[in-house]
């Protein structure tokens, strides 16, 4: 049974790539939007339940003059936007036309009469006191854009007769979840028309626009936008790392290190085996030798650089001892504190993001502090074997830490080394099991977790569904999961899967 | 272990049956550079430029005696070395710095480059290329040159090429080569042209590091140009007294020398060259 209908806000990455599709990829976006709220690890989750402070209501009004004054002051734009030639300033023929195309692709669905009517009154009214259509055009842009309507998507559905446990989803709202989903931006004219005939319905109408978004370069979009968010990549542009401990250390290599773990995924899903095959085996995001580095990354890893201008494939040789997500730099900064590595926090994202396993918070009031190195205990490992003789935190920090120091390897900003405070690390240790030896064969134990596709599954279901899985949900996120295992853990295969099952087709009953 | 991996990576059997690994290709990028100096015990690094072990009045090395390195090599030519301290009481004290940020803004990228090293601390025979690279490195959070970049080559700069040159206990030498160090300096464009030069690059096992120095001959016009060209007006006639008079090369007619004996110490650090790159002269 699915959960209760919701309100998503855009997420301020959904935001931006709207209003690009809106108005045109060199539109200058506002600076500060409503920031996002994480929860259940992401923040498609959290913009369904946080609220919109005072504050976050005025940035949104800001912005959406910001937007508004670039449709009016560019003739381009406001010929794109603006579909017919206004006789009069106050013409309402031409006002009606543009709130109603506009509006129908910035809301997502057509605009009611009383919708129209009342954004076209803003457009003449302006018009006629300003003696300017354009003027009008202004306001009614900023008026659709700060509307509720453009900023949250509903997903109310209707009654479903034969099921009253749950709702269906109207045309619109599921041309919307999809296009979100697939795209991570607002439907375009092609998914709207198809919704406006009722093809999405049915199962064949449904498939043919899955088919076409994954087919599209935006489905692209639509990928690293998920995993930007469960991978909380967007922590990356402001990473704080001590400069006087990281000489890698710099504000591009954050951004860089995002780059590249993006285009791997990308590289996994659309690119692995023939041109028009699909996608491999996701697995292979832990062990793939295959990345992508511009030169910052490529003097932090070692390699020589393909490409002085920018990102350029290279293959990871046996011997580089780094390999896969789990010697990306951008998992390893994010699981390091600012002027060391951390073991809990490479643990814990092995264990909660790859393998959907619990680690409960620490106490409130435990210290988590961590000797500091000397003689005796010069490595983390050692630091970490006197941390645990505490039986409080041993609990929890043995299901996290013994994991973690497998990727000792890499420093705090992901470089190579051999040795801590001149001792050889040993970075050897086992999950589950499955003994390995260093970050490579890590890669290799969680790449071949049973938990590993199942995890990629619930991620994706709450992703696509903006809310943790319920109890009523479990058995729709196993049969998927079982799918995607199923299909040789083929992304594009768990996509599709996803949209066609009922689940993402309705909602739960509102709630009383 | 990594290293050894690498190693098990890159063979195959030979026609022993005993696996035997590829040449590798070792490149660092000067990353510091300074004047040759003297030691407190009067020896100093340096090459044997002129071919002689002169003596204080040996005409061809107009007067100059030279130098014995700390490894008690005789016959080194490293005049420049005895006017540092000189220098280093005047306003030209500031050009070692600023050569140093030749180095660091891009001006004066130096490459080394080591191949057909079958074992990086002893090795019968390799090859060593002298190169200029062109761009802008990075620069670290320390100030210094980010080691591990990857350089393009200048296109209109040939390599200086040595072949088949022993590499001993991690060292190398070769010469003899000719090389133009351009540098900017107190708003003057410099342009060493060096001959009959050499360098010795000492590289860390893992050739992460590397430490050397590289030194020949360098006509006293080029370097007096500063003095002609230059905001030194207060101290040109000393600089002018001090190069002359420690000129030992080249010796003329006039019984003085033409060039100096110049000798740069440098550090340098693991640097990448990009493939396809014009390398005229491989």
């Amino acid at each position: 049974m699915p959960a209760a209908p919701l309100l998503r806000r855009l997420t301020e990455a959904q935001y931006a790539n709207t209003v690009q599709d809106l108005l045109g990829d060199d539109i200058v976006l506002p600076a500060s939007l409503e920031p996002d709220a994480e929860e259940a690890g992401l923040l498609s989750v959290g913009a369904a339940t946080a609220s919109v402070s005072s504050l976050g209501i005025e940035r949104y009004e800001d912005a959406a003059l910001l937007l508004a004054d670039q449709v009016a002051d560019q003739p381009d734009r406001f010929a794109a936007v603006v579909p017919c030639t206004p006789a009069t300033a106050d013409d309402t023929v031409c006002a009606d036309t543009f709130v109603r195309t506009f509006g129908r692709r910035a809301w997502r669905r057509p605009l009611t009469d009383t919708e129209a009517a009342r954004l076209a009154s803003v457009v003449t009214l302006t018009g006629g006191e300003s003696g300017s259509f354009t003027e009008g055009v202004r306001y009614g842009v900023a008026a659709v854009l700060q509307s509720p309507h453009f900023l949250y998507r509903r997903e109310h559905g209707t009654p479903d007769a034969d099921d009253p446990a749950t709702r269906l989803l109207d045309d619109w709202e599921l041309a919307t979840r999809l296009s979100y989903l697939l795209w991570a931006t607002t439907p375009d004219d092609t998914l709207l028309d198809a919704a406006a005939a009722g093809e999405l319905q049915t199962d064949a109408g449904l498939r043919a626009q899955v088919d076409r978004l994954l087919a599209d370069d935006r489905a692209r979009e639509g990928v690293r936008a998920l995993f930007t968010e469960l991978f909380e990549l967007y922590e990356l542009d402001d990473l704080a790392k001590d400069p006087t401990v990281y000489t890698h250390a710099s504000d591009e290599l954050g951004p860089a290190a995002r780059e590249e773990t993006l285009r791997v995924i990308e590289h996994l899903v659309f690119d692995a085996d023939a041109p028009g095959s699909g996608s491999g085996d996701f697995r292979d995001l832990l062990t793939t030798q295959t990345t992508f580095v511009d030169p910052r990354l490529a003097a932090l890893y070692r390699l020589s650089a393909p490409d002085p201008t920018g990102f350029g494939e290279v293959w990871l040789d046996d011997g580089d001892g780094r390999r896969g997500l789990l010697g990306q730099a951008s998992t390893l900064m994010l699981t390091s504190h600012s002027t060391r590595t951390s073991a809990t926090l490479r643990g814990v994202f092995i264990r909660k993001t790859l393998l959907c396993q619990t680690i409960p918070p620490p106490p409130a009031d435990v210290d988590t502090s961590i000797p500091e190195a000397d003689s005796t205990s010069p490595t983390l490992r050692d630091r970490l074997r006197t941390h645990l003789e505490d039986p409080t935190c041993a609990s929890c920090h043995q299901l996290t830490d013994p994991i973690g120091l497998g990727l000792e390897n890499f420093d705090g900003i992901g470089r190579w080394r051999d040795t801590e405070n001149s001792v050889t690390i040993d970075a050897s240790g086992d999950l589950e099991g499955t003994d390995f030896a260093d970050a490579w064969a890590l890669g290799a134990a969680v790449r071949d977790n049973d938990n590993l596709g199942p995890c990629f599954a619930a991620h994706l279901y709450r992703y696509a569904m903006g809310h943790a899985v319920d109890p009523g949900e479990e058995a729709v996120v196993d049969w998927i999961a079982e799918g995607f295992v199923g299909s040789g853990h083929d992304w594009q295969a768990l996509l599709v899967d996803l949209v066609m099952s009922p689940a993402f087709r309705r909602a739960g009953a509102l709630d009383e | 272990m990594i290293g050894l991996l690498a190693l098990l990576a890159c063979t195959a059997p030979d026609d022993t049956g005993l696996a035997a690994a590829d040449p590798e290709t070792r490149a660092v990028v000067m990353s510091t550079l300074s004047f040759g100096r003297r030691a407190d015990d009067g020896t100093a690094w340096g090459f044997d430029v002129d071919g002689r072990v002169s003596d204080a009045g040996d005409d061809e090395g107009c007067g100059h005696a030279d130098l014995v390195d700390a490894d008690g090599l005789a016959g080194i030519d490293s005049a420049f070395s005895g006017m540092v301290p000189a220098l280093e009481a005047t306003e030209a004290g500031a050009v070692e710095g600023l050569v140093q940020d030749s180095l660091l803004n891009g001006e004066l990228l130096l490459l080394v480059e080591v191949s057909g090293v079958d074992d990086p601390l002893d090795d019968d025979c390799v090859d060593v290329r002298i190169l200029r690279g062109s761009g802008t490195p990075m620069i670290g959070t320390d100030g210094g040159m980010l080691d591990g970049q990857t350089f393009a080559l200048a296109p209109d700069a040939e390599p200086a090429v040595i072949e088949c040159v022993p590499l001993v206990a991690g060292s190398v030498r070769a010469g003899p080569f000719a090389l133009t160090l351009d540098f900017q300096v107190l708003d003057v464009a410099l342009a060493f042209h060096m001959t009959d030069a050499s360098l010795r690059l000492d590289l860390s096992e893992d050739g992460r590091t590397g430490w050397g120095y590289f030194g020949g001959s360098v006509p006293t016009a080029d370097i007096l140009v500063i003095v002609d060209e230059g905001d030194l007006a207060d101290i040109a006639d000393l600089v002018r007294g001090l190069v002359n008079a420690a000129a030992d090369l080249e010796p003329n007619d006039e019984d003085t020398c033409d060039a100096l004996s110049v000798v740069f110490e440098y550090g340098a650090t693991e640097a990448f060259i990009y493939e396809g790159a014009p390398t005229p002269g491989s």
